[in-house]
């Protein structure tokens, strides 16, 4: 039997001794009565929910046992991820407790050196606060200030980032999305907005087409489903420049010129024309334009000219064309890598019409999916704040004042460009330009001429090198969310299954807290709310329309397990599009009041210059999400370097072997990478995947330029990026 | 020996997703240089047409496993349903046994100082359960099975893959469903 | 009956300053060095004046010295502590335990639960528990200044029994903990030093690892430290 220390105190303190009490300062009384052995706690369960950019938003089971993460496992109650993970899933206990996270709140000085200070969480917002109110000062609005944030993490509650900005006053904003933009106009163009298919409803396709899409390696679990297709005997087709994993497993694989997709549908367009295989009735009862755009075809397009353009023999154009009109239902999955060209976009809105012309527009085991929002619905409460009253803000055409938006494709020569008032400081959440946005050099250059840079981030990538302020943030183990998909239709709860780790602070506690730091020194300077737990915050997402879509009456149910919202499982199988006119646009006016072709006509694509031959596509890796998980120690070591794709042909062109170090160059930066031949690329292309690898200045967006695509402006406020024509020369290094 | 447990691995199914190899880590919380289990890429030069081609390898448990024969501590053990154990309590560091295995599926662990292997998650099999791996993989493609005849006398069940040691040196406990290549339309 | 060995009060006293002033030197920051240097030189010297061992006489001039640095250089040796010790880049020395001794050199491991443990066998905890790790350097060697002054207390007041416990679990303490992974540590820090301070710091740790020797709980007579300092064990895992 142990004394108790109370009791050992009563006979020191009578001893002569002059021992004193113990100065306690790392450790304190426990609270707990018992001091023998204690076991360990049982192991708890929580329910979590990927929030990465990704298809598959997986459902996470955490396992906690005396407050300490200890393993995850996937939810066995999703229906579409249906208990399983990814690679990187199963790698986040490396990313909650490795070393390398950002602990505190911490400032360089000078920015760029190295060389950082500690700095607790209160001066660390008074000189946020400091910085806002002296800008607001200078120039009379908080224009200056300038938030990016994109994908970091999708999660609802996120959105207090954005949150943080507009109860601050208006600012200058990056608007747009780098991502799938031209795809979704194409989709809002023809059908109102972009609306696919359960991905579930996969299994009832007869004939499946895949059009630069790498499902292997950003969808996984999508492959039971398509796998599930083929065993009913559906057809797999892959359409790809690259043969990726996913086209490894394709009955047929074609191996198109890149950005000339478009061109294949209308080949395979006009065969099914020719053949009068397609479906007149639903076209001219759901479409405007139809007919203009199949007179277009058989004008224009001829086989021979779709096979010279795309690379595809004239047989094989035939064979799919032949196919997919005529096996019902057919479905085709478009995937975001095949619309990052200029003319992406168009691409999309043909191979929407081939959709609609063989009638699989609306039925299960069809559609042409892109990606949806439908169960996106909610408040976006932590987002949306009124400005403070006499705010001044940026008078946009419409008279009104408010955001200054630039665009977000175009950052580092944007946010230089703004003058009146110039930008002078930024804000990145969610967000590492540093590493994925186009041209690093300009990024560089543009982030330098900065007063102030404020970055929220959880590891020391290339955007926290080059801030002032960085803001330790929690994973979303530590934070409460929710999140649905833009994919599957489930949507799912997020616990807070630990602590946050050192000093972390999810982004509304960081709104939280600048909110009450401004005030003090500025009463009224910031409306953000400044109370309010993080499952308080989390609650006053939900509304009825949530509430309905997923049969709960509250958002707790959702810890039971997450829930599919109750959509039919083929869209558009109303009828109901949501164009101007109601109906399907293939002649879309809207578009040709945007400056495109009303009709999904051809646009040419980006031809290579004649001093950069080598088209360099860097599409998304395996092992990483953007610069997210490949950093940590367990990817290292399965892949601890990157590589450049190189068809032996063009390797052997240059003198490159296996293993050889390939510089990699345009007029814009170069980079220098490992050389890997194989033939699963085309002799003009190489490839290599973008990512953020732990100590190396690997980064393919050195020679990226920003390139736009020809959508995006109409629903996302921004057109997309053209990452896949990047051209360049290569030499050995 | 009753029965002998292994892996059928189907390339057919398997897109090299590295799930697998994760689940594992994560299951044991396992370091990280050493790799149980691991994803191989097949070379594109075997097969006619050059595809990404993959199968996925943890312990073979074999019938007549080199690693319990040259450990001098005795610190494998093989069970009656034919899983080879490694006790690290008994592991002195020597490396005979990654030395020894033609596919070098013990693995030193530089901060351990011993070896570690895939035990075939013996503890989850004897509870009912799936290993983390066959669990985990959403294709499909990894399977526990029992070696015998009925297996190999299925249709496509292959004994080895290109590039593979020969199986006739240790008799691994694994079984192939060779990579199937679709048609292909290409640039080059 | 044999009597209990007393360690001579004095030498407790100066190894527990010693311990603090080294806990506070991490848990304060870089940003205090000012302040924590001065206790960490008072206590490193007069252990060295103690045991009158040239080395660690060598050791107290060089800590001496920076303790008396001007602001600029103090603002240096700041940003190598972060550098070394805390971030925002991945801290070339994380003063964590786990990170040392568990094989996956992640936080909260096995470790951290384990000393949470024994801290709570004496009704204490971390005052971070939860969010920051157990194991950190701090709260590891303020613990072990705890157990040390229990046992001043226990021998100021003859309590024999109270010795004997206290001394058994400072050894044990010392054995499946601290002792473990100061060396690695030390050994860590001095590879990725710029500043003299921190190879200095290196010492003063490696001195602690060597020096709890002669208050081992086997009864071993207290004896005047020999002069061979051995270096921290050399495999650095991480």
């Amino acid at each position: 039997m142990k004394l108790s220390r109370r009791k050992f105190l009563g006979g020191a303190a009578a001893a002569a001794s002059s021992l004193t009490l113990f100065n306690f300062n790392l450790l304190t009384n426990s609270p707990a009565a018992s001091a023998a052995d204690q076991p360990s706690e049982t192991m708890k369960t929580f329910r979590n929910v990927c929030p990465r950019n990704c298809y598959d938003t997986c459902g996470m089971i955490t396992y906690v046992q005396d407050g300490i993460l200890k393993k995850v496992e996937g939810d066995p109650k999703h229906g579409y991820t249906k208990g399983k993970l990814c690679l990187k899933g199963y790698a986040y206990p490396r990313r909650v407790y490795s070393p390398d996270r950002i602990k505190y709140p911490m400032k360089q000085s000078p920015r760029g050196s190295g060389n950082w200070t500690r700095i607790s969480w209160d001066e660390a917002m008074d000189t946020i606060a400091k910085k806002i109110l002296d800008l607001k000062k200078r120039y009379d609005s908080t224009l200056p200030i300038c938030f990016d944030k994109y994908s970091g993490n999708f999660g609802i509650v996120h959105y207090g980032a954005d949150g943080t900005m507009s109860s601050l006053g208006y600012t200058t904003r990056a608007v747009g999305t780098p991502c799938w933009p031209a795809g979704i106009d194409a989709q809002t163009y023809d059908f109102g907005t972009l609306y696919c298919n359960d991905p579930e409803d996969m299994v009832n396709a007869k004939y499946l087409i895949l059009w630069g899409q790498n499902a292997a390696w950003t969808a996984i679990h999508s492959f039971p489903f398509i796998n599930k297709a083929q065993e009913r005997g559906a057809k797999l087709v892959v359409i790809d420049p690259i043969l990726t994993s996913t086209a490894s497993k394709a009955d047929l694989y074609i191996q198109v010129n890149p950005s000339t997709d478009g061109a294949l549908a209308l080949g395979m367009a006009r065969y099914i024309i020719d053949n009068n295989w397609v479906d007149w009735e639903y076209a001219r009862a759901n479409s405007l334009g139809f007919d203009e755009w199949v007179d277009y075809i058989k004008k224009d397009i001829t086989l021979d000219w779709a096979s010279e353009k795309t690379g595809v023999p004239k047989d094989i154009i035939m064979e799919i064309a032949r196919e997919y009109a005529t096996t019902k239902p057919a479905s085709m999955w478009v995937g975001y890598g095949m619309q990052r060209h200029v003319n992406g976009g168009q691409n999309v809105r043909i191979i929407d019409a081939l959709g609609v012309m063989t009638g699989n527009v609306g039925k299960s085991g069809g559609g042409v999916n892109y990606g949806h929002l439908e169960t996106w619905g909610f408040n976006y409460n932590a987002m949306v704040n009124p400005a403070p009253k006499g705010s001044k803000g940026f008078i946009g055409p419409d008279g009104k004042e408010g955001d200054r938006a630039i665009n977000m494709n175009n950052f580092a020569d944007d946010v230089s460009a703004q003058s009146d008032p110039p930008v002078k400081m930024l804000w990145l959440a969610c967000r590492n330009p540093g590493a994925q946005d186009p041209d690093t050099n300009a990024i560089e250059k543009m982030f330098a001429s900065m007063e102030f840079v404020v970055t929220v981030d959880s590891f020391f990538n290339k955007t926290v090198e080059m801030s002032d302020i960085v803001l330790p943030v929690t994973t979303h183990f530590e934070d409460w969310d929710v999140m649905a998909s833009y994919w599957h239709y489930w949507i799912g709860i997020n616990q807070r299954a630990i602590d946050p780790l050192y000093e972390s602070k999810s982004d509304v506690e960081i709104a939280i807290e600048l909110s009450k730091k401004m005030n003090v020194l500025e009463p009224g300077s910031c409306t953000f709310p400044t109370s309010g737990t993080p499952e308080e915050w989390l609650a006053k997402e939900f509304n009825p329309g949530i509430h309905q879509m997923l049969g709960i009456k509250d958002y707790k149910e959702l810890i039971d397990g997450p829930r599919k919202a109750n959509m039919p499982s083929a869209s558009w199988s109303d009828g109901k599009f949501r164009t101007p006119s109601k109906k399907i646009e293939i002649h879309s006016d809207l578009a040709e009041k945007n400056g495109l072709p009303a009709l999904p006509i051809w646009v040419e694509e980006m031809k290579a210059p004649e001093k950069y031959p080598i088209r360099f596509m860097t599409p998304h890796p395996q092992h990483a999400l953007h610069s997210q998980f490949q950093n940590l120690d367990w990817m290292m070591t399965t892949n601890p370097e990157p590589k450049v794709e190189i068809h032996p042909v063009l390797a052997a062109k240059y003198g490159i072997n296996e293993g050889s170090m390939v510089k990699i160059s345009n007029d814009l930066g170069s980079i220098t990478v490992k050389a890997h031949l194989t033939r699963t690329t085309s002799p003009d292309v190489i490839v290599a995947y973008e990512a953020w690898y732990k100590n190396t200045v690997f980064n393919v967006n050195y020679t990226l330029k920003a390139i736009p695509s020809d959508m995006g402006k109409q629903a996302t406020g921004n057109d997309g990026l053209a990452f896949h024509d990047n051209f360049v020369m290569i030499e050995k290094a | 020996m009753n029965k002998q447990l292994g892996f059928l691995h189907n390339s057919e199914k398997c897109v090299g997703c590295r799930g697998c190899e994760m689940a594992c880590k994560n299951e044991y919380q396992i370091d990280a240089t050493p790799e149980w289990r691991k994803v191989f890429q097949l070379h594109e030069d075997d097969y006619s047409l050059p595809t990404r081609m993959f199968f996925s390898m943890a312990c073979n448990h074999c019938a007549h496993p080199e690693c319990l024969r040259v450990c001098p501590v005795m610190a494998y053990t093989k069970r009656d349903d034919g899983i080879v154990i490694h006790d690290p309590n008994r592991c002195i560091g020597c490396r005979l046994c990654t030395m020894a295995c033609p596919y070098d599926r013990p693995q030193i662990n530089p901060a351990k100082k011993k070896v570690e292997k895939c035990n075939l998650c013996y503890q989850r099999i004897d509870n009912g359960e799936q290993p983390a791996c066959v669990a985990a993989c959403i294709p499909g493609a990894l399977e526990l099975v029992e070696i015998n005849d009925t297996l190999d006398q299925k249709t496509g069940v292959l004994k080895t893959l290109p590039g593979l040691p020969s199986p006739k040196l240790t008799t691994p406990s694994i079984r192939f469903i060779g990579p199937k290549q679709g048609k292909q339309i290409r640039r080059d | 009956m044999v009597r209990l060995f007393y360690f001579p009060p004095y030498v407790l006293k100066i190894h527990n300053e010693l311990l603090l002033a080294l806990s506070q030197f991490f848990a304060k920051g870089g940003e205090k060095l000012p302040q924590t240097l001065s206790p960490l030189v008072k206590s490193y010297s007069a252990i060295s004046e103690h045991y009158k061992v040239d080395k660690l006489l060598l050791t107290n001039e060089v800590l001496d010295q920076c303790s008396k640095a001007d602001d600029d250089e103090f603002l240096v040796m700041r940003f190598e502590f972060n550098r070394l010790f805390v971030g925002p880049s991945s801290p070339l020395a994380p003063p964590y335990e786990s990170v040392y001794v568990s094989p996956d050199h992640l936080v909260m491991g096995e470790q951290a639960l384990a000393v949470r443990k024994i801290y709570k066998q004496e009704n204490l905890q971390a005052t971070g528990q939860g969010r920051e790790p157990d194991d950190f350097i701090s709260t590891e060697l303020e613990f072990a200044a705890y157990l040390l002054s229990q046992i001043m207390d226990a021998q100021a007041t003859k309590n024999d029994v109270k010795v004997q416990l206290y001394k058994t679990l400072y050894h044990e303490f010392w054995k499946q903990h601290l002792g473990l992974w100061l060396g690695t540590f030390a050994h860590t820090v001095t590879q990725s030093a710029k500043h003299p301070l921190f190879s200095a710091l290196s010492d003063v740790l490696v001195t602690l690892t060597t020096l709890h020797a002669p208050l081992n709980t086997k009864e071993a007579y207290y004896e005047t430290f020999s002069p061979q300092i051995s270096r921290g064990s050399s495999s650095c895992c991480l």
